[in-house]
């Protein structure tokens, strides 16, 4: 790989004949490319796409929801065959499609991406470009994710503060109301999950009257189970052990 | 530090080990939840989670196998004759399964003297005790910790087990203020040659060198890497990587958005709940 800032042009002397031609000579100095540089630019530029789609409406929690018209920007360029305009006349066809209003600072933060998305990969060879590419879309799909499941952590939270002013912040009393002895802390309750609100028993009726009561909160849990990523247990199953005879 | 020994002492030695506790430094798994679950900074000045850390309950189902093998293993050695355990014991048992409970229940006759010597390898096959740790404090400020045993099961391969001893190293580093090197005593040379300025000695496997880009891993480093492979460790198992290797291919995705995404085509995207931001931020700050 041959970095375009390595081209050295030099002035040599070729004889032909009995003239002497004075021809430039190209001295390069191959390096292997590091593609680890460009990280702060990879992530300068998923942060920008990032900002962008908070504007973006997609409903759930799949990968065309989190990602918007970004995912379609990431193909364009990787295809290679459009150009700036090109590229952000579809996105904006696109966002327009599914939301009405695209603010400035939004619209900006789009530009900005794409921008700086196509001179990243205009300066890099041709066999990372790939990779790159692939490395904003994670890191996006990262930072959507995150901000995705901060937001289920402030209803986690809404949920807990809620049954911890009706009980007195007695986890003994939840216990007793609730006939289950399994739930030893209030930071290790179950997700209020929509499916529970509807089940006829005392956690269901809570969950039904929490989110009777948090209206925000509700949409945020509709969304995640739409996209089919509400979490059942606050812990997930990432907490349970293996076999002891492993 | 006696503390640790201690405890592993206790539950590794057949007179003493507790039928539904075991001592396993390759417990990775209740490392990684101990790790995950508190600061670093708390580990050093809290010994209750060092004692504990590589300690566990056996599961009710295990401890019926490991009752099952002891009672197989005393019908052998008296060669299914009651009679002569009893003699031998001078206890009056009425089966073989009595005799089991008795030495489970650690009963005087079947632990004292003599018949302790006949009791204990009997037990500690039975129940698969390893009372093969040794902690060797080298110097004042390095720990080696020789094992004469693979590390992580006959499911891992030698990578993965190796960032078990790099998890347990940089989990006692922190929690000791210490050095530690977690070593096959094939090994112990090496490590002594070719003493660093870190703080957790990492084994001498290619991919590990690679990816840890040294043979020590650094104070400055320690912290990261601790909470990212604990990270990786509860992580690898929702993502559904092959198990020989799963945390090592963790550890070396280009990008955690990737991880995310592979946990939820493995269909474990519910699983992705609140509380387990703080692992994949671990992991952020090592894969970018």
């Amino acid at each position: 790989m041959i970095p375009e800032g390595r081209r050295e042009p030099a002035v040599g002397q070729a004889e032909s004949g009995s003239q002497t031609i004075q021809r430039p000579l190209y001295v390069v100095r191959p390096e292997r490319f590091d593609a680890n540089e460009l990280k702060p630019k990879i992530e300068s530029i998923a942060s920008s796409f990032a900002t962008y789609l908070a504007e973006w409406r997609g409903t759930g929690g799949s990968r065309h929801a989190l990602m918007g018209p970004v995912a379609r920007v990431l193909d364009l360029v990787r295809r290679g065959q459009a150009d700036f305009g090109e590229i952000m006349g579809r996105a904006l066809r696109m966002h327009e499609l599914a939301a009405p209003f695209l603010g400035p600072g939004g619209r900006q933060s789009l530009e900005t991406g794409v921008r700086d998305l196509l001179v990243v990969v205009e300066g890099c060879p041709l066999a990372v470009r790939r990779r790159v590419l692939e490395q904003v879309e994670y890191h996006v799909y990262y930072l959507r994710r995150m901000e995705f499941l901060r937001r289920l952590e402030e209803v986690y939270n809404d949920w807990r503060d809620f049954l911890e002013r009706k009980y007195g912040g007695d986890i003994g009393a939840v216990q007793r109301a609730w006939g289950d002895s399994k739930y030893r802390d209030f930071a290790r309750l179950p997700f209020p999950s929509r499916r529970r609100a509807e089940e006829d028993s005392p956690l269901g009726r809570d969950v039904k009257a929490f989110l009777e009561t948090h209206q925000e909160a509700a949409e945020q849990i509709e969304d995640a189970e739409e996209g089919g990523l509400a979490p059942t247990e606050v812990e997930g199953i990432a907490g349970e052990r293996p076999t002891e005879s492993e | 530090m006696r503390d640790l020994e201690e405890q592993a002492r206790r539950l590794s030695a057949p007179q003493t080990a507790a039928p539904d506790q075991r001592f396993d430094l390759t417990a990775s798994w209740i490392l990684a939840e101990k790790v995950g679950s508190r600061p670093v900074e708390d580990l050093a000045r809290d010994p209750h989670p060092l004692a504990t850390a590589f300690s566990y309950q056996i599961r009710e189902v295990t401890r019926r196998t490991y009752r099952r093998d002891l009672v197989k293993a005393l019908q052998q050695e008296f060669e299914q004759d009651l009679d002569e355990l009893n003699n031998f014991y001078g206890t009056a048992f009425s089966s073989f399964e009595e005799a089991a409970d008795a030495i489970i229940q650690k009963e005087p006759p079947m632990w004292a003297g003599t018949a302790a010597e006949v009791t204990a390898p009997l037990y500690e096959r039975a129940f698969k005790l390893a009372n093969d740790y040794a902690f060797v404090v080298q110097t004042a400020n390095l720990v080696l910790i020789p094992i004469g045993h693979g590390f992580g099961g006959s499911k891992s391969s030698e990578t993965k087990a190796g960032l078990a001893r790099v998890l347990a190293a940089l989990f006692l580093a922190a929690a000791l203020d210490v050095s530690v090197a977690i070593v096959r005593f094939s090994e112990l040379a090496d490590v002594l040659a070719e003493r660093g300025l870190g703080v957790a000695y990492v084994p001498p496997v290619a991919s590990l060198r690679h990816r840890f880009r040294t043979t020590w891993i650094s104070l400055t480093d320690s912290e990261r890497w601790l909470q990212a492979i604990a990270a990786a460790f509860r992580l690898a198992r929702l993502a559904e990587y092959p198990e020989r290797s799963d945390v090592y291919q963790v550890l070396s995705e280009p990008s955690v958005g990737r991880i995310i995404r592979r946990i939820e085509e493995a269909g474990n995207g519910k699983t992705l709940g609140p509380a387990l931001i703080p692992q994949l931020e671990a992991l952020k700050e090592v894969l970018g």
